[in-house]
C-alpha cells in the first residue's frame, strides 16, 4: 500500500495546495494519507514512505518550517537518494536553497542547493507560466513576494516557454533532483497538469495509471493550455 | 508649501468630480485618485469631522458601513461617506473632495469610511479613526492579499495608536490586532448544533500563536470563527462584551448582553454573518452612547444592501441572487453553505464566478477553486449545478471531486446560455429554490439571468 506524507498540512496549505492531495486520494483511495503537524517527528524520519508533500506558507511559518525540517535533515537527504517521489509547491521550494533575504536579514534555509530567494513584500508578482518538462507541456499560477537566484541549470525541473522563471529572464523554473520536485507553481499543480501527475504516479511504481475524472481533468488542461498559448502573460 | 500643494490638488480633485458628475458618471474613486498623486499626503490636510468611523476586515464590512450609515442618516446626522464608492485611498479622497469646501473645510458632522485592508497602509497615517471596526480577516484574493498574515502585518503596523477597536472575539487573527490598543470585543455564543468539529476546508489559524500546538476549538462555526484555546500553553479567545445569546430565528429576534444586561432586537437578517455585522454595530453604537430604543429604531434591515443579497419569487420557484466574491474562497464558501442548509427539497444552483478581468488579461487563477467549500453541493437536494464562463471546465472538475454527480453538472460558456438548464430543472426535476452566485460585478449580469428565468417560468405558467 502506498504511503504519502503530507507535511504540517494545519499550516502549509495556502492556495489550494490541498487540492494536490485531494486529488491523489481520488485516484489512490486504497493509499495511506499521513498528516504530519509542525510539532510532530515527520514519518519520513522514522519508516519508509513512498511520497512526500509540503504546499505553501506564511513568510513567518517558512521560519519555523526550516527549524523543524532542519531537525531531519539527514534522514531527508536519505529520502532524496533513495528516489522517495518529493513535491514541493509555491515557497515551500525556497526551503531547499541556501537562504531567503528579506530586507537584508539572511535566513539560513536547508541548503540542498546553493539557489537563494530574495523577499520584496511591498511587490507581489503574479503572471502564469507555460514550460516544458521531459516533452510534457506544463501549466501553471505564480503568485509571490520572491524571486530565487543563483540556480543551477543542471538541476533546473521545468524550460520555461513563455512566463517568468526562477527570475526576470530565466530560462527555467524550478528545482529537480532524482525524484524531488520543487516548484514555485502554486496550489493545485497536480491538478492542472494531468501529464506530470501521470509522471509522478509512474515514479510511484504504478505502471498503468489511471487518473481519477480522466476527462473532466484533460479537457480543463486542454482548454487551459490552448489559453496560455494564445494569450498574454499578465505580470 | 504643502498646504499650496494641498489646496491645488483640493480644487483639481474638485473640478474633476463636478466634471465627471456633470458627464453623469459616478465620479468615487477618479477625483480621488488623481488628487493623491497632486498631493500624496492630501488626506491629512482635510478639516476632519468631530468623529470618525472607519470600518475594516475582509468580509462585512460593506455591510456594516452601510448600517452604520444608515443609522446615522435616520438620526439626523450628516455624513462623510464612501458607501457608493471606493475603498481605497482614491475613494476616500474623492468622498473628503465632495464634502469639503475650496478652503478644505468639513461640511460634515461625522465620517463613516470602509476602508480595504490592504489600503489602511494609505490612509491610516494621514487621518486617525476614533473607532475602527475589524469585521473578521481571513485569506482573499491570492493576487492582492497573499495571506492573513501578511494583511494583519500591515493593519498592525498602521492602526494609529489611539484608535479605539471593535474586533470579533470569535476570531483569533482580527481580534489580535494592535495589540496594544483599546479594544471590545463582540461575539456570538455557542449555538445548538455546534461544536468543536468544522467541516469546512480552510481554516485560517490552527496552531497557537504562541507555542504552535494544534488549537482545540471550544466549538467551531466556519472556517476559523469560533472559540479556541491552546491544551498546552493556556493561550485562549477573548471574551466578548457584546454577545449574541440567543437567536430566534422564528421570531425574528436577536438577544444580546450586553457587558452582562440582556436586550432584544429584531434580527435583521438570518444569514449568520450579517449577525456579526448587527452586533458589531451595535457593539460601537453602544459604546458611542446611543440607546437600545435609538438603535431597535434607526438600525434597519433595509441597510443591508439588495446587490449582495436579493430574492424574487416565479410561481411556486424562489429565485435568490447572492454576491460571492470571485476568487475569495471564504465568500464562496459562506454562500455555498448557505445554499446547503437552505430548507429546499429541490435546489438548483447557477455559478457565475469568474473574473473576468483577468480572464481577459489572460487567464484566472483557479487555485482558489481548492480552499472553497463545493463540498456543500453534493447533497441530494441539489439537483442542478450550471456552471458558465471561461472557466467552466475547471468548476466542473472541482465540482466531480466534490462529490457532485456528473449527471448533475450543466456546463455553458455563455451566462445567458443558463438560462434553459434553470428553467428545465424547475420544469422536470422539480426544483423549488435557484441560487445565482456571482462576483462583485455581476450583480447586473445575474439580475438579467434571474429575470429570464422568472419570465419563463411565469409564462409557463401561464400557459399551464
Amino acid at each position: 500500500m502506498l504511503r504519502i506524507e503530507v507535511l504540517f498540512p494545519e499550516v502549509c496549505n495556502l492556495y489550494g495546495d490541498m487540492g494536490n492531495i485531494q486529488y491523489l486520494k481520488y485516484c489512490y483511495p486504497d493509499a495511506e494519507f499521513i498528516e504530519t503537524a509542525l510539532t510532530e517527528i515527520p514519518v519520513f524520519v522514522t519508516s519508509k514512505v513512498d511520497m512526500i508533500y509540503l504546499g505553501s506558507m506564511t513568510e513567518r511559518l517558512q521560519e519555523k518550517v526550516i527549524a523543524k525540517l532542519s531537525e531531519y535533515k539527514s534522514e531527508f537527504s536519505r529520502c532524496i537518494d533513495d528516489g522517495t517521489v518529493i513535491l514541493f509547491t509555491g515557497n515551500a521550494y525556497e526551503l531547499m536553497g541556501a537562504y531567503i533575504e528579506d530586507d537584508g536579514r539572511k535566513i539560513p534555509c536547508l541548503g540542498f542547493f546553493d539557489y537563494y530567494a530574495k523577499r520584496d513584500m511591498m511587490n507581489r508578482h503574479f503572471s502564469i507560466i507555460l514550460a516544458e518538462f521531459d516533452g510534457m507541456e506544463l501549466v501553471g499560477f505564480k503568485d509571490q513576494f520572491t524571486m530565487s537566484y543563483n540556480n543551477s541549470d543542471d538541476t533546473a525541473f521545468m524550460k520555461i516557454v513563455k512566463g517568468e522563471g526562477w527570475h526576470d529572464g530565466a530560462a527555467f523554473e524550478g528545482v529537480r533532483k532524482n525524484n524531488f520536485f520543487g516548484t514555485y507553481l502554486l496550489g493545485p499543480f497536480l491538478i492542472m497538469n494531468p501529464g506530470f501527475t501521470k509522471y509522478l504516479m509512474r515514479l510511484l511504481g504504478d505502471e498503468s495509471p489511471t487518473l481519477a475524472f480522466n476527462d473532466a481533468i484533460t479537457s480543463a488542461y486542454e482548454k487551459r493550455l490552448h489559453e496560455f498559448k494564445t494569450k498574454s502573460v499578465i505580470k | 508649501m504643502k498646504k499650496l500643494r494641498f489646496y491645488f490638488a483640493l480644487f483639481a480633485g474638485k473640478l474633476i468630480y463636478f466634471t465627471e458628475k456633470a458627464l453623469h458618471k459616478n465620479a468615487t474613486f477618479f477625483p480621488g485618485s488623481m488628487a493623491v498623486k497632486l498631493c500624496p499626503d492630501i488626506l491629512k490636510y482635510f478639516d476632519k469631522p468631530k468623529q470618525i468611523i472607519c470600518i475594516t476586515g475582509t468580509n462585512g464590512k460593506t455591510t456594516v458601513t452601510n448600517m452604520l450609515i444608515s443609522f446615522y442618516e435616520k438620526k439626523g446626522y450628516s455624513i462623510v461617506h464612501n458607501s457608493y464608492g471606493s475603498n481605497v485611498a482614491g475613494g476616500i479622497v474623492t468622498s473628503f473632495l465632495k464634502d469639503s469646501t475650496f478652503m478644505g473645510k468639513c461640511k460634515k458632522d461625522i465620517a463613516i469610511l470602509e476602508v480595504d485592508e490592504k489600503s489602511s497602509r494609505l490612509v491610516f497615517p494621514y487621518m486617525e479613526p476614533d473607532w475602527l471596526i475589524c469585521t473578521n480577516l481571513f485569506r482573499d484574493s491570492i493576487k492582492r492579499n497573499a495571506h492573513t498574515e501578511y494583511i494583519a502585518g500591515i493593519l498592525d503596523k498602521y492602526i494609529p495608536r489611539k484608535t479605539k477597536l471593535v474586533v470579533n472575539a470569535d476570531d483569533l487573527i482580527s481580534s489580535r490586532l494592535a495589540e496594544s490598543n483599546e479594544r471590545l470585543y463582540f461575539g456570538i455564543e455557542k449555538q445548538e448544533n455546534e461544536s468543536g468539529k468544522n467541516d469546512s476546508l480552510i481554516r485560517d489559524i490552527s496552531i497557537c500563536p504562541e507555542c504552535d500546538t494544534k488549537l482545540e476549538y471550544d466549538f467551531v462555526r466556519y472556517h476559523h470563527i469560533g472559540q479556541a484555546h491552546c491544551p498546552k500553553c493556556g493561550f485562549a479567545s477573548a471574551k466578548s462584551d457584546y454577545t449574541v445569546t440567543e437567536i430566534k430565528y422564528d421570531e425574528n429576534v436577536v438577544a444580546i448582553s450586553e457587558k452582562g444586561r440582556i436586550e432584544r432586537y429584531e434580527l435583521l437578517s438570518g444569514n449568520i454573518v450579517n449577525i456579526y455585522n448587527q452586533v458589531a454595530c451595535v457593539a460601537l453604537l453602544k459604546e458611542l452612547g446611543f440607546s437600545s430604543d435609538d438603535i431597535k429604531m434607526y438600525l434597519t434591515k433595509d441597510s443591508i444592501v439588495a446587490s449582495r443579497f436579493s430574492v424574487v419569487e416565479a410561481g411556486r420557484v424562489k429565485i435568490m441572487t447572492q454576491l460571492s466574491k470571485g476568487k475569495n474562497s471564504i465568500a464562496c464558501s459562506r454562500a455555498l453553505d448557505f445554499i446547503h442548509h437552505f430548507n429546499s427539497e429541490a435546489k438548483a444552483v447557477f455559478l457565475m464566478v469568474d473574473d473576468l478581468y483577468e480572464e481577459k488579461e489572460g487567464s484566472e487563477n483557479t487555485c482558489w477553486l481548492y480552499d472553497a467549500d463545493f463540498e456543500y453541493l453534493a447533497q441530494d437536494e441539489v439537483k442542478r449545478v450550471v456552471v458558465a464562463g471561461a472557466r467552466h471546465l475547471d468548476h466542473k472538475l472541482r465540482l466531480l471531486m466534490a462529490g457532485v454527480p456528473e449527471d448533475r453538472i450543466v456546463c455553458v460558456l455563455e451566462e445567458k446560455d443558463a438560462v434553459n438548464p434553470l428553467v428545465e430543472a424547475a420544469k422536470e426535476l422539480g426544483v423549488d429554490s435557484m441560487f445565482i452566485l456571482h462576483e462583485v460585478f455581476g450583480y447586473q449580469r445575474a439580475n438579467q439571468v434571474r429575470e429570464c428565468v422568472k419570465e419563463r417560468l411565469v409564462s409557463n405558467n401561464a400557459s399551464n
